[in-house]
């Protein structure tokens, strides 16, 4: 922590000290002088005067130098004693602010900070408690819904495993209307199959267990290879789905392979949904040195300014796409953004009500991607 | 001699014909097990079933399947029990293992693929024919490709 003298307490007292120890002295030289000059001066001999004066002056500045020293002294006392206890509160109040809340301040004192230090500690408990109620609330929802998911996997998949089984003709020949129902009854059941998986990876996320497995890996092959395999779903929905790669070479970053293919094919397939028939929606790539960039465009409804900040929460979905027929899970982009932060990168986006929207990822370069700083939380004693 | 090296020297697909390839399906529930039972003896497999882990293991060592679909969640021993004992059994540890699970978070299927199972297949991501495709494609690399 530093600071500059003139700021700290220290050099407030000094000061305060030293103008009230020289005030007097100041006051007292004035009426000596005062004196001096109407009663005494013209009735001593101009030797003696003269040694009187300079006796004065030096008198005077003794005084001034035990003023200074005193004033030095007790600045010094006054501001460590006020000081210290204030420079611990102050580095348990920033660790509170990190989110450290294990945090034992022993107070000795009985006066205003010794006060402040109680409630200080008290205001930590409290928040411990709130923090852990928190997390074992949050421990229990994501055991919930994990358990919650597998328990809907089991019907999920005799559902699909009976519609497939139907419609290869295993019992027999399936009349073309029947079909028709089974094929709806199966695009339902997928769309719940994607709901639970991105449940529990959001519940995964949550919990901090959603690893990842960090490998050499080529953006510009990576991305082909995604669009391509997205090309299906967009000419499905009647959309242009083009790359506009400015590379010329390989692009080799440290990532997960597959995550990251979930958090782009994420914002492709909002991209592809959202647009309206006959749409184009553009997945460029941009690297220069340091940073690599994967842009997603679109030209459809474009997202309402009041739902922008919204947009990375869970279950979020925009509210002019709502009457919309989508069959997103509204968990996509919260994985897209944890994904994404996960290799220290960072996701945005811009857009325009009536001309569509822009997705931006970006990722560090190979080499510059760190391991996360894990927090140490060992509990802060000191006393004040 | 035991029953896979008997088996690896002949080609799968006149076994296929035969009727001689065996595929143990571990699945305790039966919707599941009657469905991907009744598609794989379509394609010409004999299929032979166990309810539970212990009864999995047991089958695996008395009928030496060709391969062994696996549930992990289990009445009794679980499907990763089931998988490290059967890898440490040499008289069944060469037989090829398909994890078919409706649990498939990157910690189980890791645990799964260190355990010694060839592929890890999650039931709702897979419709029976791929889940044959699977079990073609593995037979293939393991008994023909040798």
């Amino acid at each position: 922590m530093k600071l500059k003298i003139r700021h700290t307490l220290f050099f407030r007292f000094f000061w305060t000290l030293v103008l009230l120890g020289v005030m007097p002295m100041a006051i007292s030289a004035f009426f000596l002088v005062a004196t001096y000059q109407s009663r005494i001066a013209d009735k001593v001999s101009s030797g003696v005067a003269d040694e009187l004066l300079r006796n004065a002056s030096i008198q005077f500045f003794l005084i001034f130098l035990f003023v200074l020293i005193i004033a030095t002294f007790s600045a010094f006392i006054v501001s460590r004693n006020i000081s210290r206890p204030l420079r611990t509160l102050t580095e348990a109040a920033r660790l509170i602010g990190e989110g450290n809340l294990n945090i034992q301040i022993k107070v000795s004192r009985r006066d205003e900070i010794g006060n402040l230090g109680s409630f200080f500690n008290e205001m930590a408990g409290n928040l411990k408690e709130v923090q852990e109620r928190q997390a074992e609330i949050s421990r229990l929802k994501s055991e919930f819904i994990t358990v919650a998911a597998h328990q809907l996997r089991t019907p999920l998949s005799i559902m699909k495993w009976s519609h497939h089984t139907i419609l290869d003709g295993d019992v027999g020949k399936v009349p073309i209307k029947q079909r028709e129902l089974i094929e709806k009854a199966e695009v339902a059941n997928e769309s719940m199959i994607r709901l639970v998986h991105n449940l529990l990876d959001a519940a995964r996320i949550e919990e901090g267990r959603f690893g990842y497995k960090f490998d050499s890996m080529d953006v510009r092959a990576f991305l082909h290879e995604l669009v391509d395999e997205k090309k299906i779903f967009a000419e499905n929905k009647n959309t242009k789905l083009e790359l506009k790669d400015s590379t010329s070479g390989p692009v080799e970053i440290s990532g997960d392979k597959e995550r990251l293919a979930m958090a782009v094919g994420n914002i492709i397939d909002n991209a592809v949904r959202y647009t309206p028939p006959n749409g184009t929606v553009s997945v460029s790539l941009e690297y220069d040195d340091a940073k690599l960039r994967i842009t997603i465009h679109d030209n459809g409804a474009g997202i309402p300014q009041k739902d922008q900040e919204k947009l990375f929460t869970k279950f979020y979905r925009a509210q002019s796409t709502m009457h919309v027929e989508t069959e997103g899970t509204g968990l996509g982009l919260f994985i897209a953004k944890n994904v994404v932060e996960g290799h220290n990168g960072s996701i945005w986006f811009e857009s325009h009500e009536g001309q569509g929207t822009s997705f931006f990822i970006s990722l560090p370069a190979k080499g510059s991607l760190q391991a996360a700083v894990n927090k140490s939380y060992d509990t802060f004693v000191k006393n004040i | 001699m035991t029953g896979k090296e008997k088996n690896s020297s002949i080609p799968i697909s006149s076994l296929l014909k035969r009727n001689e390839v065996k595929v143990l399906v571990v699945e305790d529930d039966k919707f599941l097990r009657e469905i991907l039972g009744g598609k794989l003896t379509k394609e010409g497999y004999t299929v032979l079933e166990a309810l539970d882990g212990d009864q999995g293991i047991e089958k695996t060592k008395s009928e030496q399947p060709h391969i062994i679909l696996l549930d992990l969640v289990l009445p009794g021993a679980d499907g990763y029990d089931v998988l490290g004992r059967l890898k440490q059994d040499p008289e069944v540890s060469k037989i090829p293992v398909i994890v078919l699970s409706n649990l498939g978070s990157r910690e189980d299927i890791d645990r799964a693929i260190a355990l010694g199972a060839q592929q890890f297949m999650v039931k709702a991501h897979h419709t029976p024919q791929e889940i044959i495709e699977a079990v073609k494609k593995i037979l293939d690399e393991h008994y023909l490709q040798k």
